[in-house]
C-alpha cells in the first residue's frame, strides 16, 4: 500500500507532469503523422531519458504509447489512413461521419472513448499489478524458464503472418542477446575478437536501428501523394446524453481491450476488431453500424487504449514483455541498468508504481491535450514524409551516439536498420525478435539455474506443475498456427 | 525481386551465420554453449522452413504471388533507396570526422534536396534550424555529448 502512495506522490510531482504531458503530446503528434509509429518515436526517444530521473523518463514513453492510439484515430477519422493498426477499426464508423461532415463530432467521441478505455486500463493495471508482482516473486527458475518460453512462443505464432517467420524472427532474438560475456562463466561469446561486442549488443542500440531505419527507408521509397484531411466544421465534444449512452459498450469494450493487451502478440488491432465486432452483436440497431454510427466509433476506440494498461500488466510483473511497443518500453528501464523481471515490483518499486499512476494520468492528459491539438490536426496531416524521413536518420544517429558516446554503437544500429528492413520486404516480423532480445538473458539465466536444481538433468522441468502446464500451452501455441493441428485432430475425427 | 529469389536469399543468408556461429560456439565450455547451440539448430531449421514454406505457397498461387510482388516492384524506387542509405552511411561514417555541426546541415540539406521534399529555401531553413534544434536539446538541455569531429 505504502509503495502504490509512494507512486502517487511522484507521479502528482510538477516534474513527472510535465514530461507526462510531454509525451502525451508527442505520442498524438507522431500518432496522427502518416507513416510514423509510436513504437518508433519511443525508441528514438529513449536516449533522452537517459539523463531523466528513471521514473519520469518510463512515465513520459509510456505516455506517448497512449497518446499514440489516439493519434492514429485522428488520422483514420479525418483522412481514412489508419496512422496505427489499432486503428484500422475506426476508419469504418469514424471516416463515415466525417464524410457527413461531422468530423468534429467524430473525433470528439474518439477522443472520450479513448479516456475511458485508457483509465479503465489504468484502474486494472494499478490494482492487478500489486497483487501479480507478489505472485511473481514466488517464480522460481524452472518456471520462468518455462515463462521465458511461453513468451517467446505466443508472440511469434500470434504475430501476422506466417509462424516460422515468427518463430525464425524470435529465436534470433534470442541468440543475438546472448551476445557477449557470459553472465556465469565469463567467456565471451560470439564476440568474434572484437572488444566492441564484449558488452554485447545494447538493446536501445539495436531497438532504434530496428525501427527507425526501416520506417525512414518506407518514408522515401515510393511517390506517395499526400491525402488531403477534412476539414473540421462542427463541435467537437459529445453531450452528457451521449456519453452516458455509452457506459455500457465502453465497459465491455474497455473490458475487451485489458484482456487482449493482456495475452502477448495480439494488440491494439485485435483488441479495436474484437470490440467493434461484439458491439454490434449486442447492439439493437445492427443495420447502423457503418452508416457513422456512434457506438461503432466508441467501441474500437475504447479497446484501443486500454490495451496499453492490459499489456503492461505482464510486462511490468514479470518483465515479458507481449508487443514490440511494451519491450521498447523496457528499454527505457534498461537505459537506466534496471533489468525487466519478476523482482521489477520490489526492487525499484518507486519506477513501477510511478509508471503505473502514470498511465492512468496520462489519460486525463490525452483528453485535455487531445482536445487543443485536434484543432491543428488538419494542418500537420500535410507535412510529407519526405521531410521527415531526414529528420528521423538525424535523431536515431544523434540519439544511439548518445547512449554510450560510442561511433561503433552507430554503426550496430545502422545494420540493425538494414536487417529490420529486408525482415521487412520478406515479411518477417519484428516484434518477436525485439521480444526475444529481451527474454533472451532471462532464459539462459532460468536455464542454467534449473539444471543446476536438476544436476544437469533436463527432467528436472518436469518436476514443476507449474512449469509443465506453462511449457505445454507453448507448445501447443505454436502447434495450433500449423497445419498439423487439423490433421491430428482430422485423424481422430474419423 | 522474385518471390522466391527473395527467400531463397534470405534463407541462405540465415544458414550461413548459423553455420558461422555453430562453429564459433564449439569453443566454448559446455554450460555456455548448450542455449546458443539449441538456438542455432533451431534458428537453421526453420530458416530452411521458411525457404519450403515459400516455395509451396509459390506454387500453389503462383499468379496471384507474381502479380503482388510485380506491383510492389512498380511502385518501389529501388534507386532512391540506395542512394538514400548510402547518404545515411556517409553521415554515420563521416561525422566522426568531420563532427556534427558542419556535417549535419550538410547532410540534410542534401537528403531534402535529392528527395525533392521541398523547394531549395525551405531545405536550407530546415536544416540550420533542426541542427540547432537538436543541438540545443541534446547538449544544452539535457547534457548529451554529440559527436564533435575536428571542433572537438
Amino acid at each position: 500500500m505504502n509503495e502504490i502512495m509512494a507512486g502517487l506522490v511522484n507521479v502528482l510531482s510538477i516534474d513527472s507532469l510535465f514530461f507526462i504531458a510531454l509525451g502525451m503530446a508527442l505520442g498524438i503528434f507522431v500518432g496522427s503523422m502518416p507513416g510514423l509509429s509510436a513504437t518508433m518515436a519511443i525508441a528514438i526517444l529513449l536516449p533522452l531519458t537517459y539523463g531523466m530521473d528513471p521514473a519520469n523518463g518510463i512515465a513520459m514513453l509510456a505516455s506517448l504509447y497512449m497518446g499514440g492510439m489516439y493519434g492514429g484515430s485522428i488520422l483514420a477519422i479525418l483522412i481514412r489512413t489508419p496512422g496505427t493498426p489499432a486503428a484500422a477499426a475506426t476508419i469504418l464508423d469514424g471516416y463515415v461521419m466525417t464524410e457527413k461532415g461531422h468530423a468534429g463530432r467524430a473525433l470528439g467521441i474518439s477522443l472520450v472513448s479513448s479516456l475511458v478505455g485508457g483509465v479503465i486500463g489504468g484502474i486494472v493495471l494499478l490494482s492487478i499489478s500489486p497483487l501479480l508482482g507478489q505472485i511473481a516473486l514466488n517464480i522460481g527458475a524452472r518456471e520462468m524458464f518455462a515463462v521465458a518460453v511461453l513468451g517467446i512462443t505466443i508472440i511469434s505464432s500470434l504475430s501476422a503472418g506466417s509462424v516460422i517467420k515468427g518463430l525464425l524472427s524470435g529465436t534470433i532474438g534470442l541468440l543475438v542477446s546472448l551476445m557477449g560475456m557470459h553472465a556465469i562463466t565469463g567467456i565471451p561469446r560470439f564476440t568474434f575478437g572484437s572488444v566492441y561486442l564484449f558488452d554485447g549488443i545494447s538493446f536501445v542500440v539495436a531497438l532504434i536501428g530496428l525501427f527507425s531505419i526501416p520506417q525512414a527507408l518506407r518514408l522515401i521509397e515510393k511517390d506517395k501523394a499526400v491525402a488531403k484531411a477534412s476539414k473540421i466544421k462542427d463541435k467537437i465534444l459529445p453531450s452528457w446524453k451521449e456519453f452516458i449512452g455509452q457506459r455500457i459498450n465502453f465497459l465491455r469494450s474497455g473490458g475487451i481491450g485489458v484482456l487482449t493487451g493482456l495475452i502477448p502478440g495480439t494488440g491494439g488491432d485485435t483488441a479495436s476488431w474484437f470490440a467493434y465486432n461484439e458491439a454490434k452483436r449486442f447492439s439493437k440497431e445492427k443495420e447502423k453500424f457503418g452508416t457513422g454510427h456512434i457506438d461503432g466509433l466508441a467501441a474500437p476506440e475504447s479497446a484501443n487504449n486500454a490495451v496499453v494498461g492490459g499489456a503492461l500488466i505482464p510486462t511490468i510483473t514479470l518483465g515479458v514483455p507481449g508487443s514490440s511497443a511494451t519491450a521498447v518500453l523496457l528499454g527505457g528501464l534498461m537505459i537506466h541498468g534496471i533489468m525487466p523481471g519478476p523482482t521489477l515490483m520490489t526492487e525499484h518499486a518507486d519506477v513501477a508504481y510511478t509508471l503505473l499512476w502514470a498511465i492512468l494520468f496520462s489519460s486525463i492528459f490525452l483528453f485535455v491535450i487531445g482536445l487543443l491539438y485536434t484543432k491543428v490536426a488538419v494542418g500537420i496531416t500535410r507535412i510529407p514524409g519526405k521531410i521527415l524521413a531526414p529528420i528521423i536518420i538525424l535523431l536515431s544517429v544523434v540519439g544511439t551516439f548518445a547512449v554510450q558516446n560510442s561511433m561503433v554503437d552507430v554503426m550496430i544500429m545502422f545494420v540493425f536498420g538494414i536487417l529490420g528492413y529486408f525482415m521487412d520486404k520478406i515479411d518477417v516480423p519484428v516484434a518477436p525478435l525485439v521480444v526475444g532480445l529481451i527474454l533472451g538473458s532471462m532464459l539462459d539465466t532460468s536455464l542454467h539455474q534449473s539444471l543446476l536444481i536438476g544436476g544437469g538433468s533436463w527432467a528436472v522441468f518436469l518436476s514443476s506443475p507449474v512449469a509443465v502446464i506453462l511449457l505445454i500451452i507453448a507448445f501447443f501455441s505454436v502447434l495450433q498456427s500449423t497445419p498439423l493441428l487439423g490433421k491430428v485432430v482430422g485423424l481422430f475425427k474419423k | 525481386m522474385s518471390y522466391l529469389v527473395k527467400h531463397s536469399i534470405g534463407s541462405i543468408f540465415i544458414l550461413i551465420l548459423s553455420i558461422v556461429f555453430f562453429i564459433e560456439s564449439l569453443n566454448y565450455p559446455a554450460s555456455a554453449a548448450r542455449l546458443p547451440q539449441i538456438l542455432i539448430i533451431i534458428i537453421a531449421l526453420l530458416g530452411i522452413g521458411m525457404y519450403i514454406e515459400a516455395f509451396m505457397k509459390y506454387k500453389k498461387e503462383k499468379e496471384e504471388i507474381s502479380k503482388a510482388e510485380k506491383k510492389k516492384a512498380e511502385e518501389l524506387n529501388v534507386k532512391r533507396v540506395l542512394l538514400f542509405g548510402t547518404l545515411i552511411a556517409l553521415y554515420i561514417i563521416l561525422i566522426d570526422v568531420i563532427g556534427y555541426f558542419l556535417l549535419t546541415p550538410i547532410f540534410l540539406f542534401v537528403a531534402l534536396t535529392y528527395l525533392k521534399a521541398t523547394k531549395i529555401t525551405t531545405a536550407i531553413l530546415l536544416s540550420i534550424v533542426f541542427t540547432a534544434f537538436i543541438y540545443g536539446l541534446f547538449s544544452m538541455f539535457l547534457n548529451i555529448p554529440l559527436p564533435m569531429g575536428i571542433f572537438s
